[in-house]
């Protein structure tokens, strides 16, 4: 059940994000969540920072740990990437807190180089923070389309795919799949919809693109 | 019941489409298009190009198990849709026929070619990489420049073309297996077979080098070894695409760039010191530095800084040797361990500048490692253990009509191949035969004997099939003391199309040249 079918189509569909789902249920449920969608990013981040694998999985944890603690104070402020940005410093302040005390010894190389890519990352207009940014959307984007396949029928889903991600005319997928063209961009309407609720806040992108009116 | 006579704008249409509606429009809209068709249609035609399609895609397409560095991991064909991008397996020209390998750079896919009916690999890069309109313009230009190599050991790179966005190089395909691969399967491989495919391989980059091109991303995984023991160099002209990634960056920032960059330009185990603290200072020498480190890797079975991070294997590359060879294996002649130190010599003045050099140097040994058989009696001259190239005087007649047929035999056989590459000398005399003299440094001369098919392929010659090749016989061979060796090539010219072109054929013009040498 880590799914994210919380919300039921309600009169407050708009509002619900993931971001809000974590934040109002920070429990057991949540922070499963929070794994499924953050572990990866999180780990290659380390792995850039030259962390061991060994040391990866204790501090995956523990930047998780913080976000989770952390998330209710979280202050959105409407500002696009928001989120993203502090997880970034959750992040860069316990590779700080890592390396400082894990190792002297790198002094005898250099020591410097580490501490000065950290504060390049810290420095949101640096190249390394557009970096983050974008794998940040990738990867996050790519575990919320893992969780919210389930919650759509096989053909809808296939329809969706093949339009949206691969690029396909709907008038050959609705020709193939044997099902109408309003079958076809129904679908597509509906999954990309979804998938930007469950974005809002979290991705940049998604969010303030309502046409209303 | 919706109100038919009222349609929806075609901007609350678009963002239907795009699933931008509160749920409230959304839904109103969804029953409308249910009746009315031509609003259904408008939405089926709009373009969804929006960001967070683009997002979406993207994020479609990174690995499944989300980390790590998927090259060399070799595939087996499959034509599963899924793994064909929609743009791609349609395209007019060609035909996927599978996926055959993923790369840093991006996944690489076997084709047809529909009207020619020619089997070609297909390297399509990773739109990451091809973004920008600039980094597109110099794909293709760098392709095209790649597409005018031609040399046995380089694969040969025949078009760029794109499928909607995506861009990829037509390629030769070739049947064989890559150096890291094979490594990974046998590990450290014997002294001579180890330097005989380097040496190839700095013969292809030497042929490159003269034509103004470097490769910066010399690795195993770009080094194609084919059934025959060729070694075919990957991927010329496509490096420069992955700087792109990083040379935004500030520079002095180079480490964490590279660093940052990891999973584009691959794990930095063959990297040159120069090319590490700026891609833009790679020539011909961090090329070969990372040759050295590939030759470093084969003997040894493992690269030659294994250990640590990515910044610390940047560092050791700087500042640190390498653990002697002979340390590690007691059957390395402590002149390969010293060819090895100079390629990787960290200031590029100190090693070999040239690849020519290199393979000089690695046949040198290779004679004196497993002088060759003493030929047949007419060949006879007492092989010289110190003699860097051979001279070699053959003369061969070709016959142009029967080039396709011999060469077809000649693959049945039970053959050995030599190449050689040389310079057009002189063309002449006559009319009914024509002869073309070929300085010609090759190796194994002292193998070649009368009667060995030779097929010949002069540098921009068009090709014809696939490789441009012609051929013919050998008709002597003259071995002498000297240092290079001389060919004499007698070309029958069967009628004027036959004969290659003067522009092509001409006194100075490079050619690439087979022997075919019977079993023995």
């Amino acid at each position: 059940m880590s799914s994210l079918a919380i919300h039921n189509r309600s009169m407050n569909e708009t509002s619900l994000s993931l971001l809000n789902c974590l934040r109002r249920s920070p429990e057991s449920e949540s922070w499963t969540r929070l794994v499924e969608l953050y572990a990866p990013l999180i780990r290659t981040w380390l792995y850039k920072y030259e962390v061991q694998e060994s040391d990866a999985e204790d501090l995956v944890q523990e930047v998780l740990l913080a976000v989770s603690k952390d998330l209710a104070k979280f202050e959105h402020k409407g500002q696009p990437g928001a989120f993203r940005g502090w997880l970034k410093a959750i992040l860069i302040n316990r590779l700080r807190d890592f390396w400082r005390t894990r190792d002297r010894r790198r002094e005898a190389r250099s020591e410097s180089d580490i501490d000065q890519r950290l504060a390049d990352l810290a420095n949101p207009t640096s190249e390394l923070s557009r970096l983050w940014d974008g794998e940040h959307d990738r990867y996050v984007l790519r575990q919320l389309l893992n969780l919210v396949k389930p919650h759509f029928a096989a053909n809808t889903w296939m329809a969706f795919y093949r339009v949206a991600l691969k690029g396909e005319r709907p008038r050959d997928v609705a020709a193939e799949m044997q099902i109408s063209l309003n079958a076809v961009v129904t679908a597509k309407s509906r999954v990309l919809r979804r998938l930007r609720q469950e974005a809002e806040g979290l991705v940049e992108s998604s969010s303030g693109f309502f046409v209303e009116g | 019941m919706p109100d038919q006579a009222i349609h929806p704008t075609r901007a609350e249409l678009h963002s239907y489409g795009l699933g931008q509606l509160s749920p409230d429009k959304a839904t109103a809209i969804e029953m409308h298009i249910r009746e009315c068709e031509p609003c259904c249609e408008t939405i089926a035609n709009l373009s969804s190009n929006d960001t967070f399609v683009e997002l979406l895609q993207e994020a479609e397409q990174l690995p499944a198990d989300q980390i790590g560095d998927h090259e060399g991991v070799p595939i087996k064909p499959s034509s599963s849709s899924e793994d064909i991008p929609v743009p791609l397996a349609e395209h007019p020209r060609y035909e996927i026929v599978g996926l055959i390998g993923r790369g840093g750079m991006g996944n690489v896919y076997e084709a047809r070619h529909r009207k020619m009916e020619r089997t070609v690999a297909l390297k399509v890069i990773n739109r990451e990489f091809v973004r920008k309109t600039e980094a597109v313009d110099r794909f293709h230009r760098e392709a095209k420049t790649a597409a005018q190599l031609s040399h046995p050991n380089i694969v040969t790179a025949y078009d760029a073309d794109n499928a909607g966005d995506y861009h990829f190089m037509v390629m030769e395909y070739v049947d064989g297996v890559d150096l890291s691969r094979i490594i990974k399967d046998r590990g450290a491989l014997p002294v001579t077979e180890a330097c005989k495919y380097i040496r190839q391989a700095a013969t292809g980059l030497h042929y490159a080098y003269e034509q103004g091109m470097v490769h910066r991303d010399i690795k195993p995984h770009n080094l194609m070894v084919t059934a025959d023991g060729t070694v075919k160099i990957l991927d010329f002209g496509l490096a420069s695409l992955a700087p792109e990634v990083v040379s935004d960056a500030n520079a002095g920032e180079v480490l964490g760039e590279l660093t940052t960059a990891g999973t584009v330009m691959g794990t930095p185990d063959y990297i040159s010191p120069e090319q590490a603290e700026d891609a833009r200072q790679a020539d011909v020498r961090s090329d070969i530095y990372s040759l050295g480190a590939t030759l470093y890797h084969l003997l040894s079975g493992r690269p030659p800084f294994d250990d640590g991070s990515v910044t610390q294997k940047l560092n050791s590359h700087a500042q640190v040797e390498p653990e002697r060879l002979e340390s590690l294996r007691d059957d390395i002649p402590v002149e390969l361990s010293t060819i090895v130190t100079r390629m990787m010599a960290k200031d590029p003045e100190e090693r070999f500048q040239t690849p020519a050099e290199v393979a000089a140097a690695l046949e040198s040994l290779l004679q004196a490692i497993e002088p060759p058989q003493k030929p047949s009696p007419h060949q006879i001259r007492p092989v010289r253990k110190r003699r860097r190239l051979l001279l070699l005087a053959a003369v061969v007649t070709l016959f142009i009509a029967a080039l396709v047929a011999g060469v077809m035999q000649f693959f049945q056989m039970d053959i050995g191949t030599i190449r050689g590459t040389g310079k057009v000398v002189a063309i002449g005399p006559g009319t009914s035969q024509r002869a073309v003299e070929l300085w010609i440094s090759g190796d194994d001369g002292l193998l070649v004997q009368e009667g060995d098919d030779v097929r010949l392929h002069f540098e921009g010659w068009p090709a014809m099939r696939s490789d441009g090749a012609f051929g013919g016989e050998v008709m002597s061979v003259d071995l002498t003391d000297d240092t290079a060796g001389i060919f004499r090539i007698l070309i029958k010219a069967d009628g004027k199309e036959s004969w290659p072109d003067p522009r092509y054929l001409r006194p100075g013009v490079r050619a690439n040249c087979w022997i075919f040498t019977r079993s023995r």
